[in-house]
């Protein structure tokens, strides 16, 4: 019988040796394996290599001096007035940092835990991350090469254990946890609660058993003090420009968009979002649809946004783990980045990661929010606290990203950046452009229509219902036009969308291009002729007596195939959702599906590079959708859904059942509203083909 | 010729490489029959490439759900414990190292341990699938095969004739009349099918064998 668990931390642990390389999960104290951590420093092992996201994972360790390296996206206290005990090993020359920012840490974690060597990822371009690296051009956009890590030993934390390894997570405890799991050659995760094997329904586990090697059951730790929660009471001059800004702030928001505040002053915002405004806060430690600053008597240190603050979620919310927050970032899909700022330059470079005073800085997340998000905008006061300007001519603090801003709210002012230069549009009451111009370096234009910075919050209007679903399978796809490309789900006829297949292949489309697994997912529709182009990985069918026309057209040049190794696609399609231009692989390699791809040798390796692969439109089945577009699937009719899904243009998804949103709980969605445009109600279709055609039993 | 074992007993002589605690990937064909045989005594847990780890025997026809499909798209049942995930997920599985073995069918094993198994002869198209990913991310790759072709041409062959799927991913071959394993000296004749002989075993294949001193007849 399979028993991973451990029955003392001691015991978990005995096997890691000074020199050894640690992955260390968490984010602001949720989901860090502080007993794990403890039972390390007590142990006295030292020359730690640590990879984990900050310093709040890991400062016991640093500060007992038992790590030389360390590689983070954050290695300071979110209060940069503290003691920086990773600061006092890198001035006394006994630690290393490598920086690297919170997206590619991330990524190249995943890329680790999946036999992925590099990956191109345009976060960096044009900062000092890219010192060093590779800078290569996909599409007219720079992006830069970044490794995969690997460690010895991974500390995860999850909320409960069965003996097989399976694990589940608790709202954001789940953060790196997933993705650290799988990236250790041993990894030990320290779990709340062990439950019986099959206590988790199988569509509920998040990470499968296959990456967990120890499981030990400790005490619920989490050293986080709830600090930098910000009273509702303004009580002084600062409070209430902050409140200004803010209210100004929640003007640009409109119901639908799915907005990321970052650290510090943006966060804020969160507080001033009226009821009636359907706003979808993303949090990139996992959270989409949360809501204000919690209440005293509702806190939960595993309930945090990304400042760490205690937060609460609206209906509809999801959990995801830290390399699916960075994808819905980096993939585009946040419409609005609301973002602090040390400096913003003319032409709309960022500064917010170091400040002279600060020598290591912590980059965090914020790098790929500045080259994600369709808008950015900066809130920030006017002026340091020393009167200096911080819209500058260039910023002479290391950049985040370079020409990323598109608008600028202070408490003085509200800028837009434009090719012509900084436009002044609006000054807070009682302020003159000549005032504003006197505290900014660099040069404004001041609009024809000035106006006066408003910040009343409507609080009145009816809220909008957000309701994706669609009357019939026709209703959703008839918009669908010729020439466009089509992911279209399944796997052997389970998670197939056959209904908005059946009414697509009414369409009288031409010149499509239909990206899937096999010709039994859309072989009516190209024997309908109304493809150019099918990309699948089995361009066939199993049973090859039967006809088929993707072969048949093929042979008679009527039709362009891609034949694509199944992993391979499904990596492609997955790096278009999220915004990775191409990754190395070392399938195909000495075969057939090298011929024509740029090989390269990663550790003693040959690998492929492959490109990622978007379409206009996603088709997918899954089991049940709530109104807002989240999604569950049942067992493997999942497949390659979830992954389309966020690759597509506009995502339409036929389910059996829809339900209210706010009815699924959170912790169970697998495809996030984000990704999904519409939804159709259908019967459920149970085509039974393999007995029908086969016509055999257990064998 | 020999005839040997029986496709069923091939299945059942592949059990006898799974360990307790393995995370095993059965392949298309032949291998997916080895989840009927599973050793009670050792509990293994079956990945499949569309997005299930731990899932049970092939299902009976009146409880066949087209939402619990294995890579062959036959009906599976569930296990407690059982995980579900997309398929990049349970390519992340299989790229990254975490299957301990993989039973494969094929076309064609070369001396060298190549193994032809994604695409006929005279095919137009590459019909990949998930073996091109499975042969080289497993740690431990088993083929389960026939000996010989329908036409008595031998599929253990000196070079592939058939398109390569990867090249020295073999480990070791069951065939209905031998288990041979590939390693840096060439093929390994190690047991003989039950009233088969060496002679018999040489005769059907294409590659040279090594022939040991102690080979053993297949248990089950």
């Amino acid at each position: 019988m399979i028993n991973k668990i451990i029955p003392s931390v001691r015991e978990a642990i005995e096997d890691i040796k000074d020199g050894a390389s640690l992955l260390i999960s968490g984010f602001g104290g949720a989901g860090t394996p502080y007993n794990l951590v403890d039972a390390l420093v007590k142990k006295g092992v030292k020359d730690l290599t640590l990879i984990t996201n900050s310093l709040s994972t890991c400062a016991a360790l640093v500060e007992n001096r038992r790590v030389k390296k360390i590689i983070c996206s954050f290695p300071t206290w979110l209060q940069r007035s503290k003691e920086n005990p990773i600061l006092e090993g890198v001035k006394a020359g006994t630690l290393e940092v490598e920086i690297t920012p919170q997206g590619t840490l991330a990524e190249r974690i995943r890329a680790g835990g999946g036999g992925i060597p590099a990956f191109y990822t345009p976060t960096g371009v044009g900062t000092e991350i890219e010192v060093g690296k590779e800078k290569r051009i996909f599409a007219g956009k720079e992006y830069l090469l970044e490794r995969a890590v690997k460690a010895d030993f991974a500390l995860i934390k999850a909320y409960k254990a069965d003996r097989l390894g399976n694990l589940v997570y608790h709202y954001a405890m789940r953060n790196f946890n997933p993705i650290v799991a799988m990236c250790g050659n041993i990894t030990i995760a320290e779990v709340e609660e062990i439950v019986d094997v099959g206590s988790f329904e199988p569509n509920q586990v998040i990470t499968p058993g296959i990456y967990v090697h120890r499981v030990i059951k400790t005490p619920k730790k989490n050293i986080w003090v709830f600090k930098n929660v910000p009273v509702r009471v303004i009580a002084s001059e600062k409070d209430r420009q902050r409140e200004l800004i803010s209210k100004r702030a929640v003007r640009e928001l409109k119901s639908g968009m799915y907005v990321n505040l970052g650290g510090g002053l943006p966060t804020n915002i969160s507080n001033y979002i009226p009821p009636n405004l359907t706003v979808y806060l993303q949090s990139e430690n996992g959270i989409l649809g949360y809501g204000s600053i919690a209440d005293e008597d509702r806190r939960d240190p595993d309930l945090i946004n990304a400042s760490g603050q205690p937060t609460t979620l609206i209906p509809g919310a999801s959990f995801c783990n830290q390399a699916e927050a960075f994808a819905m970032i980096r993939g585009g899909h946040i419409d609005l980045s609301i973002l602090g700022a040390f400096q913003v330059s003319q032409e709309g470079d960022l500064a917010n990661w170091k400040a002279t005073a600060d020598p290591l800085g912590g980059v965090g997340g914020a790098m790929d929010l500045t080259c994600g998000a369709r808008r950015v905008i900066v809130v920030m006061e006017h002026t340091t606290p020393n009167g200096e300007p911080r819209l500058v001519k260039r910023c002479t603090l290391p950049l985040t990203g370079k020409k990323c801003v598109n608008t600028i709210i202070t408490n003085l002012a509200v800028i837009e950046v434009t090719p012509q230069g900084l436009f002044l549009l609006e000054v807070a009451p009682g302020t003159t452009p000549q005032e504003v111009q006197a505290l900014t370096e660099a040069q404004l234009i001041i609009s024809a229509e000035l106006k006066v910075m408003q910040t009343e919050i409507d609080t009145v209007s009816k809220p909008q219902q957000i309701d994706k679903v669609y009357p019939s399978p026709m209703e959703a796809v008839k918009d669908i036009h010729n020439g466009a490309s089509i992911f279209i789900s399944g796997f052997g006829g389970g998670g197939v969308p056959f209904n908005l297949v059946e009414a697509l292949g009414q369409l009288t489309l031409k010149g499509l291009t239909f990206i899937g697994n096999s010709s039994s997912t859309f072989g009516a529709l190209v024997e309908k002729g109304q493809a150019i182009k099918v990309v699948a990985t089995y361009p066939g069918f199993a049973q090859r007596s039967r006809y088929d026309p993707i072969k048949n057209l093929y042979r008679e040049g009527k039709l362009e195939v891609e034949a694509v190794p199944l992993g391979t696609m499904m990596e492609r399609i997955r790096s278009a959702g999220a915004g990775i231009a191409a990754f190395y692989t070392p399938t195909g390699v000495g075969m057939m599906a090298e011929k024509g791809k740029e090989k390269r040798n990663f550790n003693g390796r040959d690998c492929l590079l492959e490109h990622a692969l978007r379409a206009d439109f996603a088709l997918i089945k899954a089991y049940k959708a709530d109104r807002s577009g989240n999604l569950i699937y049942r067992y493997s009719a999942r497949n390659h859904g979830p992954i389309m899904a966020a690759a597509a243009r506009i995502t339409i998804a036929e389910v059996e059942e829809v339900v209210e949103t706010g009815q699924i709980d959170p912790e169970l969605i697998i495809t996030p509203h984000i990704y999904v445009d519409r939804v159709v109600q259908v019967p459920r279709k149970h085509t039974g083909w393999y007995y029908r055609e086969k016509g055999k039993g257990k064998s | 010729m020999a005839t040997g074992i029986s496709r069923e007993l091939i299945c059942i002589r592949a059990t006898r490489e799974l360990e307790e605690g393995m995370y095993v990937n059965l392949g298309v064909g032949l291998p997916t029959q080895v989840s009927n045989f599973l050793p009670p005594d050792k509990e293994i847990v079956l990945h499949s490439e569309n997005g299930l780890l731990g899932y049970g025997p092939i299902a009976d026809e009146e409880i066949a759900d087209i939402d619990l499909l294995n890579a062959a798209a036959q009906p599976v049942t569930v296990l407690p414990g059982m995980s579900c995930f997309d398929t990049a997920e349970a390519f992340m599985m299989i790229r990254g190292g975490h299957i301990d073995l993989a039973i494969l069918g094929a076309f064609q094993v070369s001396e060298h341990g190549d193994l032809a198994n994604f695409m006929g002869m005279g095919e137009p198209l590459p019909t990949y699938g998930g073996g091109v990913d499975i042969c080289r991310g497993a740690k431990r790759v088993i083929i389960l095969m026939e000996h010989t072709a329908p036409d008595g041409k031998s599929r253990l062959v000196k070079e592939c004739t058939y398109p390569v799927t990867g090249y020295g991913v073999v480990d070791r071959v069951i065939t209905n009349l031998a288990v041979i394993d590939v390693t840096s000296e060439g093929l390994v004749l190690r047991e003989l099918a039950p009233d088969v002989t060496v002679e018999e075993v040489q005769a059907a294949s294409e590659a040279k064998l090594i022939i040991p001193p102690d080979i053993k007849v297949m248990e089950f």
